[in-house]
């Protein structure tokens, strides 16, 4: 049977290779065929719905649908009101009083109250719960840090129930993004009794082991496999939604999520470059947006050549980013103006890079001329300067790197080694200060461009190129205690002024986009730099 | 099959009639016997080589083989020498261009087309097939080495030392080498002397385990024990007698290796453990390849058809050499 | 005691050993791995790292860590995966029957094509029959697996679904029917060009034997020489690269599985090296080389029992 199969099937496919198929533009891909549930590839699986402990996105993804927070981002990536019905903040930006709604109930049927945060933002803040993320609630939150160090009881630290649905939050400096902060998995609620009932061991490993409070429920879990969401008939706000059944699948191929795609098994997926060229051939549009990431060279300021800002300027300069974007990665990346990505917030209500403008500029003969400055700065020959460039393993980051490499080449004349590492070595060797260019990448934790500045600090862990400049540590330090935002503002864009053009310790490359194929059956989804995924703005499936 | 059509015996032609038409008695001669003549063999000697040889020039397919190979050692020593492009030069403005491109710029012909960075595919097909026949023969010269050394031992002493040796075996062959191989390739350099390092480190067990069962086989046969009993020491029994004996099964089995070596690196470049760039191999572009095949089938098709053909004619030539080797299937 | 158990008791304790070695030196290569689990793009606290190594039991010094993990597997408990918490034998009881199921539809495929292959070559040796089979299950070896997987998915998966408007072969998944044949079929290749050249070799040899001479003489029909008394005989040395062939296709199957977005064992392993995620990469390691050893050992046994000629006792009369 199975072989008569296989040869139809066999004969069928020379037959389809021999008559090339051809088919009108309009209506190309209606998407899959259940009524009542749209499926989209997610890539990777969730690895840690505990709201607690996660920190990658495609967690995100799934708890910003199952949970509800204090606040919610709308399709702009403006914070809205959510459990938190309306606030109060104190004159000096430092003490938000928060009223819940009281309609708010758990799965397990219990009520969602102000002591669910307090409960939530203690665990998070102890050493023992072990989260990765958990920084980001106690080192804003008043006394927190001291909390987490067990210098402090958690009763004294800035977060209280004045009643069931009164929040009052006093943060360690006056924060502009709060309220978005407020949207952010770390600082969702977390029912008490069911988390000591599953144990904390068991928590969100499965389905039946979460407790949520959202639009949706988790109806499946096969892991690495799929997740499927169901519509939560009991959360407050179901009358606005409208997709029944959300179901992510997390595929591991490119050509697999085009094919199946185009089969009608999946309603949306994410671009490579080529993949969006080819749809563009067929005449079907796609999609894209700019998701704020931001990806750069950071250069080890210890090592001998590259301690000299001349050269890394020079370095930096020969690179066509324009190019870059065009025609090597062709999948709408923009060619970074600095290091705060083009779709982050800033004061007054406009953009943050509206008021920075660009810093980058490609010039391969000025870039050579430094490049010589430099070179007898140093007190080397170009022959010394010897280097490698350590980049992800991933097909796309090597053949990016390959381009890098010619552009010294013809700009400056040097060759540059590259050497490609698993994501986890990667990292490791960045730790350990065993590098001298490195390619990484950043995505911001909130939409404030202290996100991305902050890193470059002398005691940041993040600062793997080990900069260290009194100014810039200065300029960081005085905009956290800025009240004002215009003036917090100008100190930011001094210091990514002496960061990206001035002493040069990383060079900004490009903002990274994402760009994706929707069914028609699919509309009025968000996607945006901190929502990759969300149907709870309007998402409708058509008829 | 061989056989040489045998001189007719001379006939003295002489008249050996007298006038009466009766035989003279002179005529007869004594001739004896010559017992040298009788055990003189007639059909030539053919040694185990020449006839194994010979069966190879008459196979067809051993032939077609052989001229792929020779000239695809020829194309990946000299094409790269003879390119009016370096295998690393880009030229992003026209990536991903169809075979026979001809660059406006310079009037030059991409005879394979170019990438998605604009490189020469043909170049770097041709470079590839330095670095992946390299580290394809490298490797099972490696293996094969280690394998017969350590096979020969285990076998020919057996007992414990066999047990323990083919214990050893038996575990390292056990571990995936996956976890050995990216370890090796984040631990070391990327380059070709790591992908051979790593390959050889697990695969040299097949080799060995082939080697001994042929050795424990060949122990037993009487050629062997007339050695041991004649007093002559092991290195000598290994190296005169056994490694000769089983010289085709190892000659084979490299045959066959070598495909198997080709498939690991470019299972390992699609997993990111490739060479490091701007160096191309098979594996790479494959890789490269199969993510664009949709909208430029040729870069898939071209790394391809050079990884199929080489394998197809390592795989061919080794099947060829096995019943070439063979003696039970001499005609 | 009788000669064939005391060789089965040997054997099992070899295996014993081997799997020991095996959980040592997985154990050793872990953590010679640049990084470590926790490693992610965002620096952590120092406080948090030493409270995540203390939870997975990461702060002891190696050698207890060893010792107390050889115990917990002995008791059956391969450790929660780091740093996400899930039980690796609840991985393995999930993700290994799919891949099993995987690997048994594609080795009856390579079985069947393969041995059919094999038979034919070896028949019509020296003709262009010969060389057409051999050519044809070459060609399978020839192309690496994850060309011919996407290949077929694009061709029969998705080409044909245009061509004819229906869904003959699934893209994806491992749940319907019409999504386990591609996946099986692409992974049997490989399998399936060894098992068709060892079948040509077997088969040759068998011909030339006496007592197919003597079914000749005695009349019999070609055909009842070749199914009643070659194949049978030259089935035997193909049953004995079983072992192989399955860790072949075991390893095979990540490649496979990640094509059509299968939730198998195998990118576990694969994932779990790149993620220095210890407990998977040490728990998939034993699993997988404790299944390989056994599946060597009946094999033997099995050999051992059909072929009167082996005699199970380790080579020594």
């Amino acid at each position: 049977m199975r072989f008569k199969k296989v040869l139809a099937a066999a004969l069928a496919c020379a037959m389809v290779v021999s008559t090339a198929v051809t088919s009108s533009a309009a209506s190309l891909y209606p998407g899959t065929p259940d009524e009542d549930m749209v499926t989209i590839d997610m890539r990777a699986e969730p690895p840690e719905l505990n709201s607690l402990l996660t920190t990658d996105v495609a967690s995100g993804n799934i708890l910003r649908m199952t949970m509800a927070g204090l606040t919610k981002l709308d399709e702009n990536d403006i914070p809205q009101p959510d459990l938190a019905e309306s606030w109060d903040v104190s004159e000096d930006g430092t003490t938000y009083t928060l009223h819940l709604r009281e309609d708010g109930k758990w799965s397990n049927g219990e009520p969602v109250t102000a002591n669910d945060f307090v409960y939530a933002w203690h665990m998070i803040s102890k050493p023992e719960t072990a989260s990765a993320y958990g920084f980001i609630v106690y080192q804003n939150i008043k006394n927190g840090q001291a909390v987490f160090d067990g210098t402090m009881d958690e009763s004294e630290m800035g977060v209280k129930a004045i009643d069931d649905y009164t929040l009052e939050v006093q943060f360690e400096n006056p924060i502009p993004y709060a309220l978005h902060l407020f949207s952010f998995a770390s600082f969702y609620p977390l029912n008490q009794k069911a988390y000591e009932e599953i144990g904390a061991d068991k928590y969100a490993k499965e389905a039946d082991s979460i407790v949520t409070n959202g639009a949706y429920k988790i109806a499946e879990w096969v892991h690495d496999d799929h997740v499927t969401l169901e519509k939560n008939e009991e959360y407050y706000g179901a009358a606005d939604i409208s997709i029944p059944k959300v179901k992510y699948l997390m595929m591991k191929d490119t050509n697999a999520r085009m094919n199946a795609f185009k089969a009608g098994q999946l309603d949306c997926f994410n671009l490579s470059g080529e993949q969006i060229e080819q749809f563009a051939n067929e005449g079907f549009e796609t999609k894209a947006y700019v998701d704020n990431g931001n990806w750069y060279f950071q250069y080890n300021t210890k090592v001998k050549g590259l301690d000299n800002a001349k050269i890394r300027q020079a370095l930096g300069m020969a690179i066509d980013l324009q190019s870059l974007c065009d025609n090597v990665r062709k999948d709408g990346s923009l060619p970074a103006t600095g290091i705060v990505p083009t779709g982050i917030n800033g004061a007054e209500n406009k953009l943050y890079s509206e008021a920075r403008g660009n810093l980058v500029t490609y010039d391969a003969e000025q870039a050579k001329a430094l490049f010589e400055e430099g070179l007898a700065e140093a007190g080397m020959t170009a022959d010394e300067f010897k280097i490698s460039l350590i980049t992800d393993d991933t097909t796309q980051a090597q053949k990016e790197s390959a381009f890098y490499q010619e552009q010294w080449k013809q700009a400056l004349g040097i060759t540059v080694d590259i050497s490609p590492m698993p994501f986890k070595a990667r990292l490791q060797a960045m730790t350990d200060g065993d590098f001298d260019i490195v390619f990484a990448g950043w995505a911001p934790d909130y939409n404030d461009a202290m996100t991305y500045l902050d890193m470059f600090t002398t005691e940041n862990g993040n600062n793997y190129g080990k900069y260290s400049s009194e100014e810039y540590d200065k300029l960081i330090a005085d905009a956290m205690k800025e009240v004002d935002p215009v003036k917090r503002q100008d100190m930011l864009i001094q210091a990514e002024t002496l960061l990206v053009s001035t002493d040069a310790p990383v060079f900004p490359l490009y903002f990274s986009a994402v760009s994706y194929a929707v069914s028609d059956k699919l509309q009025g989804m968000t996607r945006t730099g901190f929502q990759e995924f969300d149907f709870q703005d309007g998402a409708t499936i058509a008829k | 099959m061989f056989k040489k059509k045998k001189k007719p015996i001379a006939v003295q032609q002489e008249s050996v009639y007298d006038v009466s038409g009766k035989i003279s008695a002179e005529a007869f001669e004594q001739v004896g016997v010559d017992t040298g003549a009788m055990e003189s063999i007639v059909r030539p000697s053919i040694s185990f080589w020449k006839d194994a040889f010979q069966r190879i020039k008459k196979s067809k397919v051993a032939v077609v083989c052989l001229i792929i190979l020779g000239l695809l050692i020829l194309g990946a020593i000299f094409a790269p020498m003879l390119s009016p492009f370096n295998y690393s030069d880009q030229n992003v403005a026209y990536s991903n261009q169809p075979m026979m491109f001809q660059d406006p710029n310079n009037g030059k012909t991409h005879l394979f087309g170019t990438d998605a960075l604009g490189r020469d595919i043909f170049v770097r097909s041709w470079y590839g097939a330095r670095v992946s026949l390299t580290v394809a023969i490298v490797v099972a010269l490696i293996d094969c080495l280690v394998g017969v050394v350590y096979g020969g031992i285990s076998g020919y002493f057996g007992g414990a030392v066999d047990n323990i040796m083919m214990r050893i075996v038996e575990v390292i062959s056990g571990i995936p080498y996956l976890i050995i191989v990216i370890l090796l390739m984040t631990v070391f350099e990327r380059g070709i002397g790591t992908i051979i390092l790593a390959y050889s480190l697990t695969g040299w067990t097949g080799m060995a385990r082939l080697v001994r069962g042929q050795v424990l086989s060949l122990g037993e046969q009487e050629f062997v024990i007339a050695a041991k009993t004649m007093g002559a020491k092991p290195s000598r029994i290994i190296g005169q007698h056994l490694v000769p004996n089983i010289l085709s099964v190892i000659i084979v089995n490299i045959t066959l290796d070598i495909p198997n070596v080709i498939f690991v690196e470019a299972f390992l470049s699609m997993l990111g453990l490739g060479i490091a760039p701007p160096q191309s191999s098979w594996g790479i572009m494959a890789n490269d390849g199969i993510s664009v095949f949709q909208s430029y089938p040729s870069q898939l098709v071209i790394p391809a058809l050079f990884i199929c053909l080489t394998m197809l004619s390592f795989n061919l030539l080794g099947d060829q050499l096995r019943d070439a080797f063979d003696p039970k299937l001499r005609r | 005691m009788s000669n064939r158990v005391r060789y089965i008791i040997k054997r099992i304790g070899y295996a014993v050993i081997t799997i020991f070695v095996l959980i040592a030196l997985t154990f050793t290569l872990m953590h010679l791995l640049p990084g470590d689990p926790f490693t992610g793009p965002k620096a952590i606290p120092e406080s948090v790292k030493e409270a995540l190594n203390v939870k997975y039991g990461l702060d002891k010094p190696l050698l207890q860590q060893f010792f107390i993990y050889v115990g917990n597997v002995l008791s059956g408990d391969l450790g929660a995966s780091v740093p996400d918490g899930r039980l690796v034998t609840d991985i393995i009881k999930q993700a290994f029957p799919v891949s099993l199921e995987l690997g048994i539809r594609s080795l009856i495929f390579a079985f069947i094509i393969g041995i059919l292959l094999g038979i034919v070559a070896a028949i019509k040796r020296g003709t262009v029959w010969d060389s057409a089979s051999m050519f044809l299950a070459l060609i399978g070896v020839s192309v690496p697996s994850f060309i011919i997987g996407s290949l077929l998915q694009y061709f029969l998966g998705l080409k044909l679904y245009q061509a004819t408007g229906t869904q003959v072969f699934a893209i994806m998944g491992w749940t319907t029917a019409n999504s386990k044949i591609l996946p099986a079929f692409a992974l049997a290749f490989s399998s399936m060009a060894t098992i068709s050249r060892l079948m040509r070799t077997s088969m040759l040899d068998v011909l030339n034997q006496d007592y197919i001479k003597t079914a000749k003489a005695k009349g019999l029909k070609q055909r009842q020489i070749i199914w009643l008394h070659a194949v049978r005989n030259a089935i035997m040395p193909v049953v004995t690269v079983m072992g192989p062939l399955v860790a072949s296709v075991l390893t095979g199957a990540f490649v496979v599985e990640n094509i059509f977005s299968i939730p198998g064992l195998g990118k576990y392993f694969v994932q779990s090296v790149q993620t220095n995620n210890y407990t998977v990469i040490s728990g998939t390691t034993i699993f997988y080389g404790t299944f390989l050893i056994l599946a060597n050992l009946v094999v033997d046994l099995i050999y051992g029992f059909i072929d009167p000629r082996v005699k199970l006792t380790g080579g020594k009369e």
